[in-house]
Formats: structure tokens, C-alpha cells, sequence
């Protein structure tokens, strides 16, 4: 097994929470509009923070990779397969936020989504 | 200096509860759920990054390095105290990110022209 690999698992299994988070949060009517499009905002902002950081952190030495079972793809100098933390955390953490949201007739300010719209088209 | 990896990550959690503060789309968001919900989420996070941590150290994928910017002190064997920080802080920037984007691109309380349509 590689860090690879394990980066696939754990992507593998956000992924299906990532849709199951999804679908139930379709149905309660707590999935925003622009959900897809803020993911993918925050996925690429958090990548660019990890190259970043993740690069400062490798030349402290704070930690150390066993280099060969890395695919070997250095990104400024952190591993391309460090990649599926911040991958990871902006597909599963945002779509728990929004699965587990007080549904909009709960909460005061309300946020216009899918199944409102659906109501008013 | 000794410890100034955990300086660093209390300066950006400093940070980052700042601009959320000032903006407050997690922690600090109106209603009461939704910063439950921050976290616990959180916590979620920090929990799953924990488990992939202690999953690859285990297999030897990486360890602790010698830097004298940790305090040396483990939680377990290669895992520093301050990865327990890192983790929480990772979660917690990523929800603060997303209620930012979400912000930007137009969920705030204005209703966009496509709902009024």
C-alpha cells in the first residue's frame, strides 16, 4: 500500500458521504443554490493554502515522508497525494454543514434554496 | 526557537476567527444552530483527519520530523500534540472558506433575480 492508496480510500468513502450528504440535505430544503459552486471555491482555496503551507511545514522538518512510496509528483515541495486533505475537507465538511442545517422555515434570515425555488417556480 | 509551530497555528486560528467575527459565517453566524453546527463539525473533521494520520503513520508513510519548532511532546508515537491543533484548525478554515464563498456568490438575506422571476 502507498500514501496514494490511502488517499484514494479516504476520498472514495468522502465522496459517497459527500452525495448522501447532499441528497438529504435536497430533501429537508437546506441545500443552498450556489452549494456546488462554493465547494469548488473552497476546495481550490484550500489547496493552493496546502502547496503553500504544506511546503513552509516539509522545509521546517516537521515531518518526514517515506519518499519511496510517494508517487513522487512534488508540488513546490509537498506531495501531490497531500493534496486529498484539503480535497477531502471541503467535499465532506461543507456538505455535513448543510445536511445537518436548520431547515429554512426553523431559522429567522432565511437562505433562498433548490426546493423553495422548485415552491416558486 | 522552540514551539513556534504551535505559535504559528494559534496566530492563524487567531486570524481566521477574526475574519470570521467580522463576518460571521460560522462560529460567529446568527442563529444559534448553525454554531453548534460549526462545532461540531469541526470536531467531525478533526476526528476523521486524526484517523487518516494515525491509518498512514502506522504504515510508515510519514513521521515526525526533527524540527525544534515542536515541543517534543506526542500525543502518540509520531503524532505531535500540535497535529491536534493542525486538524482543528484545518476543519474549521474550511467551514469559514465555504460560509465565505457561499457569502460571495450571493447567498446573503437579498433575494437573487433568478428567485424573484
Amino acid at each position: 500500500m502507498t500514501y496514494l492508496d490511502l488517499a484514494v480510500v479516504a476520498l472514495a468513502v468522502v465522496v459517497v458521504l459527500h452525495a448522501a450528504c447532499v441528497v438529504v440535505a435536497r430533501r429537508r430544503g437546506t441545500l443552498p443554490r450556489r452549494f456546488a459552486a462554493a465547494v469548488a471555491v473552497t476546495v481550490l482555496v484550500l489547496c493552493v493554502l496546502t502547496v503553500v503551507f504544506d511546503s513552509l511545514m516539509v522545509m521546517s522538518d516537521l515531518f518526514r515522508f517515506d519518499e519511496d512510496r510517494l508517487t513522487g509528483v512534488i508540488l513546490w515541495r509537498a506531495p501531490l497525494e497531500d493534496l486529498a486533505w484539503p480535497l477531502a475537507a471541503g467535499l465532506l465538511l461543507p456538505a455535513l454543514r448543510v445536511a445537518l442545517a436548520p431547515r429554512p422555515a426553523d431559522a429567522a434570515p432565511s437562505v433562498p434554496t433548490d426546493r423553495q425555488l422548485e415552491e416558486h417556480a | 526557537m522552540t514551539g513556534w509551530y504551535l505559535g504559528a497555528l494559534a496566530f492563524s486560528f487567531a486570524g481566521v476567527v477574526t475574519i470570521d467575527a467580522r463576518w460571521k459565517v460560522a462560529l460567529f453566524a446568527r442563529e444559534r444552530r448553525a454554531r453548534a453546527l460549526t462545532v461540531a463539525v469541526t470536531l467531525v473533521g478533526a476526528a476523521g483527519f486524526l484517523v487518516w494520520d494515525a491509518v498512514a503513520i502506522s504504515r510508515g508513510f510519514f513521521g515526525r520530523g526533527e524540527s525544534r519548532a515542536m515541543l517534543g511532546v506526542e500525543v502518540a508515537p509520531h503524532l505531535p500534540v500540535e497535529e491536534l491543533v493542525f486538524v482543528t484548525f484545518l476543519s474549521y478554515l474550511t467551514l469559514v472558506v465555504f460560509g465565505g464563498a457561499l457569502r460571495l456568490l450571493g447567498q446573503g438575506t437579498r433575494p437573487t433575480p433568478e428567485v424573484r422571476s
